[in-house]
């Protein structure tokens, strides 16, 4: 690195730069929609895996790329570990159920109870599990803590922010950030997180109340998350590095805008398939021998209506989730990172490799209660 | 421009480039270093060899656009070795 490029870093701090190709990835996650339709949704854990090299191959810091060391393989194990103590829990609940039915009134509270308490605990394992697969410059983040530590304060936090309709909800997001970045590393260099609840607060209460009349939540929400991503990355410290974020409020608003005008699109072309299809079913059926011949098929094999319309609807969720994956993952990511400065990077040089790899199982968790992220 | 040469060396002749950058899995220090393509893939840091990688040992990872980035099977998790492309 030159003098006058080293100057320019120390005075501007090094831009956080990516160049992943908005095709590249669509076509990624179209052919990985296609194959989870034929396997089932089997496919889901191996684009999940797909979407998050590349995410991370175009991300620079400095010039060095981020390397996403995670595997399919593991997210299908972690997934399956999840499966085998999850589904024992619903049935065991589910007998109980039967047992109890007379306090069938409030017999779903518990479950919800212990799967929100899950649920938290998944996402601490969920993002210990992906910090041991990012590597950097040749050394890998790592987490330590308990998941159940982060679990009972997330949930204490929970009933809290109930409690106060919400009023609390910044203090809460930045006391569990700040747990959950005190256990994260990046090497022997420890993180920490510097965001206030009070500083949140500042950037969203407005957003909040705009929120009130429901219907300005697709403006709203859009704002939100962009504070919401700017305050947190401009609390991440690693020692003497720190990142700062200048996303404004409306840089994600075509994102969410995008997905909802193309859902609207789909949803609409999908109506018209269908009225099609049906008006030439009732025509070909007002004909007295086509009437008779499609009776009879129907008859022969019912599960033809049923199967169409399940397909139907698996095309119409897969065509949303590509919509959803290209602009909310991506298109968020994209615009995240590239608002993003490190400052006194110099801070993370020599660091030392530390750090065991953790087990898919929490991000297994995640996976199987649909709270993952990216 | 960074070229590989015919004796097997990737030679560094501009101001600034990085031929291959190379980080050894003990920590995230970058080495600068040339290559030596002899019986194994040697690793130069100042004309030292700090490392030799069997060939059949490497293996491409996730990298930046117009890099190669590889690791050694036999070595540290984490050692890598980024081979820029001035072309790409």
């Amino acid at each position: 690195m030159n003098d006058i490029t080293q100057l320019r870093r120390l005075i501007r701090g090094a831009k956080i730069t990516f160049t992943g190709e908005r095709g590249d990835f669509f076509r990624l996650v179209r052919r990985g929609a296609l194959l989870e339709l034929v396997t089932a949704g089997f496919y889901r854990f191996w684009l999940s895996a797909d979407i998050r090299h590349s995410l991370w191959a175009n991300t620079s810091i400095d010039g060095d790329t981020l390397e996403y060391t995670g595997t399919a393989k593991e997210l299908l194990l972690g997934f399956l570990f999840a499966l085998a103590i999850l589904v024992p829990v619903y049935l065991v609940y589910f007998l109980i159920g039967i047992e109890a039915e007379r306090a069938k009134a409030f017999a779903s509270i518990p479950l919800i109870l212990f799967f929100y308490a899950f649920g938290q605990f998944a996402i601490f394992r969920a993002r210990r599990y992906r910090a041991t697969r990012t590597v950097w410059r040749g050394a890998r983040f790592w987490m330590s803590g308990s998941g159940w530590a982060y679990s009972w304060r997330a949930c204490l936090w929970g009933v809290l922010t109930l409690l106060t309709l919400g009023l609390t909800l910044p203090w809460r997001e930045s006391a569990l950030e700040r747990f959950k970045m005190r256990h994260l590393h990046y090497g022997d260099l420890p993180a920490r997180f510097e965001g206030t609840g009070s500083a949140l607060f500042k950037r969203t209460w407005w957003l909040w109340l705009l929120s009130l009349p429901i219907i300005t939540l697709p403006f709203t929400y859009p704002a939100y998350k962009a504070a919401i991503w700017r305050w947190w990355v401009s609390g991440i410290r690693f020692g003497e590095v720190r990142f700062e974020s200048d996303l404004g409020a409306g840089r994600l608003m075509g994102l969410y805008w995008a997905v909802i005008g193309w859902t609207m699109l789909l949803v609409f072309a999908d109506v018209i398939v269908i009225t099609i299809v049906s008006t030439i079913a009732v025509l070909s059926g007002a004909k007295p021998a086509g009437a008779n011949a499609m009776l009879l098929l129907l008859r022969q094999h019912p599960y033809l209506v049923l199967g169409a319309n399940i397909a139907n609807y698996l095309v119409l969720v897969l065509c949303i989730g590509v919509i959803v994956r290209v602009y909310l993952v991506r298109g968020v990511w994209e615009r995240v990172v590239t608002s993003t400065t490190a400052h006194n990077l110099d801070g993370a040089e020599g660091v030392r490799v530390q750090g065991a790899l953790a087990s898919a199982l929490g991000e297994g968790f995640a996976d199987s209660l649909d709270i993952a992220g990216f | 421009v960074s070229d590989i040469s015919g004796s097997g060396v990737v030679a560094d002749s501009g101001a600034g480039q990085r031929p291959a950058v190379y980080f050894d899995g003990v920590t995230n220090r970058r080495h600068i270093v040339d290559l030596g393509f002899g019986a194994d893939l040697s690793l130069l840091e100042d004309g030292v060899m700090v490392a030799a990688w069997p060939y059949d040992h490497l293996r491409a990872v996730d990298g930046a656009r117009g890099a190669l980035r590889v690791k050694n099977i036999s070595g540290l998790p984490l050692a890598r070795l980024d081979i820029f492309d001035p072309s790409a």
